[in-house]
């Protein structure tokens, strides 16, 4: 070999080695700060069976806010692991759950639906390419097999699964020393300001396309289907539920009222037990921003029907 | 695609890897195939305009082989026509009907409904660089300067070459049909310069350039709302990021065509360590463009050869037409840029009047001439007539150029106060940090050769520097960064 071609490799080689110590020291500060990110939740999850998982988008979150989860737990007796992770649609959660299924088990699963995130693809296949999901996420073969069946199937971003090979969202990440925690938990005791601008600048942000597109729609369902048969698979029961949200947010959503016959007709066609608790809490003092309960309006939630649908004897839905 | 997208990575190894396998003989048609492959994402549409600009030049290049002076000139004329006109038409028409609506009906309000049709053409990605190549080409054809190519394949690569293509260099055919007609693949020296400018230019573009963006951007959209401190930081930090985004670019694209055997003009060197603005302009920023006013614009009007008049007026002309060329770069196509041509051409005038005098005083005290302070300050004063212009460069509009620059003179007396309590963010701290090094790099390098004291070191420390230069890249690059600012052109 010539002394060029020795030296560019070795080059390549020290280089190469520099960057798997960077991607092991960012994969192990992602495991000391983080937090919010469910598959983060998964690999540090303290015990292998639970009753309920949670899952959903940033709506369902504040119901494992400082501490509640814990509370909810204590009262119901019932071990919940909350898997609900910001801006993620069905497909991106059934991923998630197909990767808790792996090592757990679970007697039953909870999905709040939220109609934004059966729209768009930013919700959905671009959840698995956003840097900062990407950061959080721990290395793990598993994590990255769900990634590869995503790209194969599911026609997620190639690119998604390289940078979770590689780990470069992680090494690149530039809050790698913050924890992972959503701004939304330590404005959790707050109480919302109504704004009429404020609610029409977060639903453009939700809802990027204007028109609801029926094969995405149909699609999202898809993933939706998809989950509740991994969850019959793993003998666990699927309640689906809608979260509240303030009359003033709710009544300016697009095409709602479609959306949720559409749920409706699903549930009755997969035989899913459906609750829709949309409307079930209104007034500012309950939320501490445009859609998403605060403290008092997860308390109110939980004695208001939450609690009865955890408690119920299993089976009954 | 962007140069800085994984995407890129793959076709440029995939590029290089087929450049590799293939006859010197071949490797054009390979460099063209790879070209019109990195331009299509931008479009069909754009693409097929670049191949008519392409096609245009070559046909008007064979016309001007003719013996007939009359005949050379009339498809000179047509080739800078058809070349000229889209560029015209797809920056400023929208622009021009606005005018005319004003001159023609001068009663009529601003809110009532436009009768000239507004088309929203846009420019397509690269026009204003290609469109200046095939003039080049067109003008150094009739002069004599270059053989018009036969082959119209090495005409469409000069204008479709991808590394150059999107924002420079302005790369003249002289230069570059002839490495196209005797192609030799790259030597070691050339593949090493070629990585380390890649790297160079990385670090610039998404080291620097694109954690300074955020940053001004978020102060330059609330300008009349933001403290004059936030400001003035912004404004400096606006000039670096302007400096590592373009040059940053040219780097990219100088290394990457030393990879593929191919020499590029160098475009920046270290502008801001002029001494004078004329220096500034001529010869150490965007180098490529400031030749080709020279060449095209400034010398065929009479440069400095038709009295004292005619040489400002000239100068003045150029960097009107620069400040032109300019507009539509992301922040609007407003009158800023001409006011920034304007400013430029007036410190030219000023730099040009004060020539002899100072001339006349260097000779008395020469030792006051030759002293390092002296030229320090001089760099100093430079660089911050030169910030004062990208004030205009920047805005949207002249209005918020002349807000900000009445907030900031309003802020100016309270400054040291309110630079002792400014709760500098982390961000803020790594821009000034980054900038710092840089400038101090560049500083060393102007003075002792640091790029080539580099070079002559033993392996480890110097790659200790690469494997540093890389790991800033990946644990501190904003790799999800916007496109570079001279691609919107």
């Amino acid at each position: 070999m010539p002394l060029s071609t020795r030296r560019a490799a070795s080059f390549i080689a020290i280089a190469l080695g520099l960057y798997a110590a960077l991607a092991a020291a960012s994969d192990w500060l992602c495991l000391r700060n983080g937090k919010d990110n469910p598959y983060y939740k998964i690999r540090m999850a303290p015990q292998q069976d639970y009753d309920w998982i949670i899952l959903g988008s940033s709506h369902a979150m504040p119901l494992a806010f400082q501490g509640m989860d814990r509370e909810i737990e204590l009262d119901t007796g019932r071990k919940i692991i909350n898997l609900a992770a910001l801006g993620a649609g069905p497909l991106y959660e059934q991923y998630v759950l197909e990767d808790f299924l792996l090592e757990h088990r679970v007697h039953g699963v909870i999905y709040a639906v939220d109609s934004f995130a059966f729209r768009s693809r930013a919700w959905n296949e671009d959840r698995f390419s956003d840097s900062a999901l990407l950061a959080r996420t721990p290395a793990d073969l598993s994590t990255l097999g769900g990634f590869f069946r995503a790209t194969l199937h599911d026609h997620v971003s190639p690119l998604a699964l390289l940078d979770q090979a590689v780990q470069f969202s992680k090494i690149n990440n530039r809050d790698r020393f913050k924890l992972d925690e959503w701004k939304g938990e330590t404005q959790f005791d707050q109480v919302m300001q109504p704004s009429n601008a404020a609610n029409k600048s977060r639903i453009a942000y939700l809802y990027p396309e204007s028109v609801a597109d029926d094969a995405a729609q149909s699609r999202y369902f898809g993933s939706l289907r998809s989950i509740i048969e991994d969850a019959r698979r793993a003998n666990a029961q699927v309640v689906l539920v809608k979260l509240p949200l303030p009359t003033s947010f709710r009544s300016m959503l697009p095409d709602e009222d479609a959306f949720d016959s559409r749920i409706r007709q699903f549930c009755a066609e997969e035989q899913v037990a459906f609750t829709d608790f949309s409307g079930s809490i209104d007034g500012d003092q309950f939320y501490f921003d445009t859609d998403h309960l605060n403290r008092q309006g997860v308390r109110l939630l939980y004695t208001n029907g939450l609690k009865d649908l955890l408690t119920k004897p299993w089976g009954i839905q | 695609m962007i140069v800085t997208s994984p995407i890129f990575l793959v076709f440029i190894v995939a590029a290089l890897g087929m450049l590799a396998l293939v006859p010197s003989a071949w490797r054009w048609p390979v460099l063209l195939a790879a070209s019109l492959i990195f331009y299509a994402p931008f479009g069909w549409v754009n693409l097929g305009i670049m191949l008519t600009a392409s096609g245009v030049t070559y046909v008007c290049g064979l016309g001007l082989k003719s013996q007939s002076l009359l005949i050379r000139r009339a498809w000179l004329v047509l080739g800078l026509c058809a070349i000229l006109v889209p560029l015209i038409s797809f920056k400023y028409y929208n622009l021009l009907a606005g005018l005319a609506e004003g001159i023609l009906r001068p009663g009529q309000a601003a809110d009532q409904v436009a009768w000239l049709p507004r088309l929203n053409l846009g420019s397509p990605a690269g026009y204003s660089f290609y469109a200046f190549m095939c003039m080049s080409y067109l003008a150094d054809a009739y002069s004599g300067r270059v053989t018009p190519a036969r082959n119209a394949g090495h005409v469409a690569l000069y204008v479709a070459y991808f590394p150059k293509i999107i924002a420079g260099p302005i790369e003249r055919a002289t230069r570059f049909l002839p490495q196209l007609r005797q192609p030799e693949p790259p030597t070691q020296a050339m593949v090493i310069l070629g990585l380390q400018l890649i790297l160079l230019g990385l670090l610039k573009k998404v080291l620097i350039a694109d954690n300074l963006a955020p940053l001004v951007d978020k102060t330059f959209k609330i300008a009349a709302f933001a403290a004059p401190i936030d400001l003035v930081i912004s404004v400096y930090f606006f000039a670096f990021q302007i400096y590592c985004d373009f040059s940053g670019y040219s780097d990219i694209a100088v290394g990457l065509s030393l990879l593929m055997g191919i020499r590029l003009m160098q475009n920046f060197r270290k502008p801001y360590l002029s001494l004078t603005t004329r220096e500034f302009w001529a010869e150490r920023w965007h180098i490529s463009l400031g030749h080709w006013f020279r060449d095209y614009v400034y010398l065929p009007l009479g440069g400095s050869k038709l009295g004292t008049l005619r040489r400002y007026a000239n100068v003045m002309l150029v960097f009107l037409l620069s400040g032109l060329w300019h507009a539509g770069l992301g922040y609007g196509i407003g009158w800023g840029f001409l006011a920034w041509g304007a400013i430029n051409g007036l410190y030219q005038w000023l730099e040009l009047a004060l020539q002899q005098p100072l001339r006349v005083l260097a000779g008395q005290w020469p030792l006051v001439s030759g002293n390092a302070l002296l030229a320090w300050g001089r760099r100093f004063l430079t660089f911050h007539l030169i910030l004062l212009s990208w004030i205009f460069f920047r805005s949207e509009t002249t209005a918020k150029a002349l807000l900000i620059l009445r907030r900031v003179a309003f802020g100016l007396p309270s400054l040291p106060e309110a630079i002792r309590h400014y709760p500098f963010s982390f961000d803020q701290c790594f821009g000034l940090a980054a900038i710092a090094i840089l400038l101090a790099s560049e500083i060393l390098d102007e003075r002792y050769a640091l790029a080539a004291r580099l070079d002559a070191m033993p392996s480890v420390p110097r790659w200790a520097v690469y494997y540093l230069g890389m790991a800033l890249l990946l644990l501190f690059g904003r790799w999800q960064g916007a496109q570079f600012i001279y691609m919107q052109f």
